[in-house]
C-alpha cells in the first residue's frame, strides 16, 4: 500500500492516541457523572482491569509517557486487528478452496 | 457512554449481547462479500473430441477485489483514528466531560456495517486492555452504540439526503444532525437498559442522561463535521457520497 492517502490518517490518529490525549478532560464522563450523581456508580464493578487500566501503562511511572505511550498501542492494536481480520477474510476462503 | 460491569442485570447484558453477536455475524458476511469476486475457474479435465457440452466442470474462487483491498487498509486507519479520538475528553461543564463516540462518522466513511466492524474491534480492545466498559456489558454497548446511534444516526441522515436536490448544500448539516442524534439516541438507550435492569427508575435516569448528552453530542456533531469536511476537501473517497470511479475496475 504504498503512497495511499488513507497513511496520512493513521499518522494522525497516533499523533492523536499519543499527544492530543495528554490534554485530556479528566471530569467523570456523561455516564459516570449520571452515576455518581444518582448513587449508583457503586454498583459498577470491573471484571477485568486490561493490561494497561484507565489508559495508562502500570509500569511506567511517568504519568504522561504512560499515557502517551498506552494511546500509541492502543491505535496500533485497532490497526492490526482490523487490518489482519480483514486479511484473514480472504485467507480462509483460499485454504478451504 | 462505556456501561460498565453491574450497571445492567445479566438477562439484559446476555440478551444485549446475543442480538450484538447475531448483528456482528451478519455485518461480517455482507461485508465480506462485498470485497470478494467470484471468478469461474474451469477444472482440469481430460480434453474429449468432440466437445459434449454441459459436461464442464466449474467452480467458483474468490478472489479479493482492489477495492476490499483498499476497504479493508481503510477500515483499519479510521479504526485507530476513532480509538484515538476516542481517548480525548472534552470537558463539557459541570464537571462532566464527553468524548466521541465516531458511529456516524465510521458509518459515513466506510459504511454502516463496516462501521458496525470497527465499532466492536474498538469497543473489545477498550473493555479488555483498557478497562473501560464491561465484558458483559460489551454486548450492551455494541448495541447502544451502533445498532441505537449509528443506524438511528445513519438513516436519519439518509432520509434527511434523499429528497434533497443539492446533495453538497446540505450535507454537512445533515451530517452534524445525524451524529448528534446517534449520541442523543444511545444515551436513551443506556437509560432504558440500566432501568429495566432495576438498577434506577426511567424518571431519574432518563432526563439526567439525556441532557447531558444533548450537551456532549453537539461535540460530536463538530467533530464529524469537521473530520468530514477535512476529508472531502483532500478528495478521500467517502462510502456516503458514493464516489466510484476506480473502485469498481478491479
Amino acid at each position: 500500500m504504498k503512497n495511499n492517502k488513507w497513511n496520512f490518517v493513521f499518522i494522525v490518529s497516533i499523533a492523536i492516541g499519543g499527544f492530543l490525549s495528554l490534554l485530556a478532560s479528566s471530569f467523570p464522563d456523561g455516564l459516570e457523572r449520571v452515576a455518581e450523581v444518582q448513587g449508583f456508580l457503586g454498583n459498577g464493578k470491573q471484571l477485568v482491569a486490561g493490561i494497561m487500566p484507565d489508559y495508562q501503562i502500570p509500569e511506567i511511572h511517568a504519568e504522561n509517557l504512560a499515557k502517551s505511550l498506552a494511546g500509541i498501542v492502543g491505535t496500533c492494536i485497532v490497526f492490526a486487528i482490523l487490518f489482519f481480520a480483514g486479511k484473514s477474510l480472504y485467507r480462509l476462503d483460499k485454504e478451504k478452496k | 457512554m462505556h456501561i460498565p460491569d453491574g450497571f445492567l442485570n445479566n438477562g439484559t447484558a446476555g440478551s444485549l449481547m446475543a442480538t450484538a453477536v447475531a448483528a456482528v455475524g451478519f455485518a461480517f458476511n455482507k461485508v465480506r462479500s462485498g470485497f470478494l469476486e467470484k471468478i469461474p475457474v474451469l477444472k482440469a479435465k481430460l480434453a474429449t473430441y468432440p466437445d459434449f457440452g454441459g459436461s464442464s466442470d466449474m467452480s467458483f474462487q474468490n478472489k479479493l477485489t482492489k477495492y476490499g483491498k483498499e476497504k479493508i487498509w481503510r477500515m483499519a486507519t479510521i479504526g485507530a483514528l476513532i480509538f484515538s479520538s476516542q481517548m480525548i475528553n472534552f470537558p463539557i461543564g459541570d464537571g462532566t466531560s464527553g468524548h466521541l463516540l465516531g458511529g456516524v462518522l465510521a458509518a459515513l466513511i466506510l459504511g454502516p456495517f463496516e462501521a458496525l466492524l470497527v465499532m466492536t474491534a474498538i469497543l473489545s480492545v477498550q473493555a479488555f486492555m483498557f478497562g473501560d466498559g464491561g465484558i458483559l456489558a460489551l454486548g450492551a454497548n455494541i448495541f447502544n452504540m451502533w445498532i441505537v446511534g449509528v443506524l438511528g444516526g445513519y438513516y436519519y441522515f439518509k432520509f434527511l439526503t434523499k429528497s434533497a436536490k443539492d446533495l453538497k448544500k446540505v450535507f454537512l448539516k445533515s451530517v452534524f444532525v445525524a451524529a448528534w442524534l446517534s449520541v442523543v439516541f444511545a444515551a436513551v438507550a443506556v437509560s432504558i437498559e440500566i432501568a429495566f435492569s432495576g438498577t434506577k427508575s426511567l424518571s431519574i435516569v432518563l432526563p439526567a442522561m439525556t441532557l447531558t448528552h444533548i450537551a456532549i453530542g453537539f461535540m460530536e456533531g463538530i467533530i464529524t463535521v469537521g473530520v468530514l469536511s477535512a476529508l472531502m476537501k483532500k478528495n478521500y473517497k467517502l462510502e456516503v457520497l458514493d464516489i466510484k470511479e476506480e473502485i469498481y475496475e478491479k
